[in-house]
């Protein structure tokens, strides 16, 4: 059985951020950037040997990464839904959840993510399906007026927040490598489709007053007067990629005694609460996002490339 | 340990913070918008979800500096909490047209409870809403909604923008069209349409002017015209297609013939005859409609801004007015109905 990790963590970081980003600097010229970005991903994860597996640098990117999808995961769930709910219930949820996860065995894992990986698909391709007949060609335009900094500026987002989840959380071996690459270039595809949706949809225009695009065009699901408002159902593969990578992000900082296991996950819980109870220091990691990754792909490649 | 974690978490989180009973929504079907002794007069129309309720629907009302303001301050001292997820419909009187809308965008848009697709209509008389009397299961805002729906699809000649379609145009820096709304006589009368420019009622346009945005935007399905004879226009497309130094406005689609008008056969080349009449017409029409756009001084048809999509070096403020369009009609009859020729031609036995 394929390992499906790696398709969950090139994905998590779009939402909330990667998409936002990437379409505030590349605009309509958001597919080159993207397309520019997965085939200098595929080059670079075809050439790493290995990651850093040392403990500490494992540590401090899987905590990040945990960190990271915690807070977008609670930012947009007391965003969008649940308003008068308390940051600290809103985060002890997922990351109870990311914890429980990450306790279980290999095997059981592996087998989980299989299926939700055949659930991302399934759902994908039907919010595709409901979407084309909102999708208006026009919005995609000028397709050809390139801006060869954003495209630039594009493609560094789209490459540090695909590429450094997938190999701070994923060891590559010579053995796992082909199924790393097929599951980025998956997991790429998906994030192109979504981004040319959220475009072609609401216009690019609305796609940069958004903070969170990918949730908008969910909004735009109608099929006919009585199939509306199923945006809590088709969102559900946006939170399964994030409490995958809150899951694997603990389980990769590896604190497995018995006390200091729960310490990390007790830890997580109080940085994204404080976090996400602030819109000072959100508004920061939205804006140092891309330089916070480069750091986190540094410290997972330098020591042994 | 574990066993302990899921123990407590089945009894901690039960429950929801944002849990809201039925009873205790008031249903929001309609905003209605006034502005009176420097404040804005906000009326809400809330749908009656109880059986025994006499009217579909009744108001809830209150003042304030600004829209939002005003909502507060109808829910402040009270024990209901307002649910917009049905929001069908906004009104907003001429004087706040006038005075311009564009600060309830950023309220409407920033809060995810509000649709965004309800209806928006301006109306010279708000109190003949506020008085219109609803039968049970009745809602102001849902017979709105429907009857703008038909009148769009079926009639085309009226026009007015969804929540969606003025933040389109507000972030284009779009002129767009508004349409009016009134209650005469105990039936809603959608009449009237506006040019919103710099998100202001700018001026009062043709029915003819909605017709074309009708076209343009691809919601009408059927309208009728009429030169010497009267048509269904049916199954049809306009297209428009950008050149550097020209704008093809292409139309094509269907004829239903209604009524014939002084011809007794309807032969082969009487039939191509009436084709090319229309067509030629049709054409006419058409740039007269981008004339009054021109003579208005409003690029109504937002045409400088679908150039600048396709030629953006080449776009310049006055592109639309100055660029040379080109109107090519090519519908055909499809279906001429009941009668073989015309009904004088067969009355006369040919």
């Amino acid at each position: 059985m394929e390992n499906r990790q790696s398709f969950f963590n090139g994905r998590t970081l779009f939402w909330g951020f990667g998409v936002s980003l990437i379409l505030n600097v590349s605009n309509t010229n958001f597919w080159i950037s993207e397309i520019i970005g997965t085939i200098l991903g595929i080059i670079i994860l075809s050439f790493v040997k290995n990651t850093n597996t040392s403990r500490i640098p494992k540590a401090i990117t899987g905590f990040l990464m945990a960190f990271m999808a915690g807070s977008i995961l609670v930012n947009m769930g007391g965003t969008l839904y649940l308003k008068s709910t308390p940051t600290l219930v809103l985060t002890l949820v997922p990351i109870a959840g990311g914890f429980i996860i990450s306790r279980s065995k290999d095997k059981s894992l592996k087998k989980t993510l299989s299926l939700l990986f055949c659930y991302s698909v399934f759902m994908s391709l039907l919010v595709m399906v409901f979407l084309l007949k909102e999708v208006k060609p026009a919005n995609l335009m000028p397709i050809f007026h390139y801006d060869f900094k954003g495209i630039i500026y594009g493609v560094l987002i789209y490459l540090v927040a695909g590429i450094t989840p997938i190999l701070s959380m994923n060891q590559i071996t010579k053995e796992n490598r082909k199924d790393i690459i097929i599951n980025y270039i998956m997991s790429s595809i998906s994030i192109i489709v979504i981004s040319l949706l959220i475009v072609a949809v609401l216009g690019n225009k609305e796609a940069l007053i958004y903070r969170y695009p990918e949730y908008a065009v969910l909004k735009r699901i109608k099929v006919s007067e009585f199939f509306t408002n199923v945006d809590n159902i088709v969102c559900v593969p946006i939170v399964v990629d994030l409490l995958v990578t809150i899951a694997i992000g603990i389980r990769n900082v590896g604190a497995n005694g018995k006390i200091s296991k729960y310490i990390v996950p007790i830890l997580l819980v109080f940085c994204v609460t404080v976090a996400c109870s602030s819109s000072v220091i959100m508004t920061f990691v939205y804006s140092y996002f891309p330089i916070l990754l480069i750091s986190l792909l540094i410290l997972t490649l330098i020591p042994k490339i | 340990m574990k066993k302990l974690v899921l123990v407590l978490l089945v009894f901690l989180m039960t429950g929801c913070y944002d849990y809201n009973e039925l009873n205790d929504l008031d249903i929001i079907s309609t905003i209605i918008v006034d502005y009176e002794d420097d404040k804005y007069v906000v009326n809400l129309e809330v749908l009656n979800t109880s059986e025994s309720a006499e009217k579909g629907s009744h108001y809830v009302n209150g003042t304030g500096e600004s829209l939002e303001d005003a909502i507060n301050n109808i829910y402040y001292d009270s024990n209901y909490i307002p649910f917009y997820g049905h929001l069908s419909v906004f009104v907003m009187s001429d004087t706040v047209a006038k005075m311009g809308m564009s600060e309830f965008y950023d309220y409407f848009l920033r809060d995810t409870d509000f649709r965004k697709d309800f209806y928006v209509f301006v109306s010279e008389d708000i109190e003949s809403i506020l008085d219109y009397e609803l039968d049970r299961d009745e809602s102001f805002g849902e017979k709105a909604k429907v009857l703008v729906n038909t009148m769009i699809q079926q009639n085309g000649k009226y026009r007015t923008c969804n929540f969606r379609e003025i933040v389109y145009h507000y972030l284009r820096d779009n002129p767009y069209l508004m349409g009016g709304i009134y209650v005469d006589d105990e039936n809603i009368k959608l009449s009237k349409n506006y040019i919103f420019q710099d998100n202001k009622l700018s001026f009062e346009v043709e029915k003819d002017v909605s017709l074309f945005m009708n076209m343009l935007s691809g919601k009408n399905e059927i309208f009728q015209l009429k030169n010497k004879n009267t048509y269904f226009i049916h199954e049809y497309k306009l297209k428009n297609e950008f050149e550097k130094n020209k704008i093809k406005v292409k139309l094509s689609g269907s004829l239903r013939l209604t009524n014939i008008r002084g011809a007794d056969e309807l032969s082969i080349s009487d039939m191509r005859k009436i084709e090319k009449e229309f067509n030629s017409f049709m054409e006419d029409y058409l740039k007269q409609l981008i004339d009054y756009s021109k003579k208005k001084n409003s690029d109504i048809f937002f045409y400088n801004y679908l150039y600048s999509l396709k030629y953006p070096d080449n776009s310049e403020k006055d592109t639309w007015k100055n660029i040379e369009y080109e109107i090519k009609s090519d519908l055909k009859v499809q279906e001429k109905g009941m009668l073989l020729e015309g009904l004088e031609g067969g009355k006369n036995g040919k």
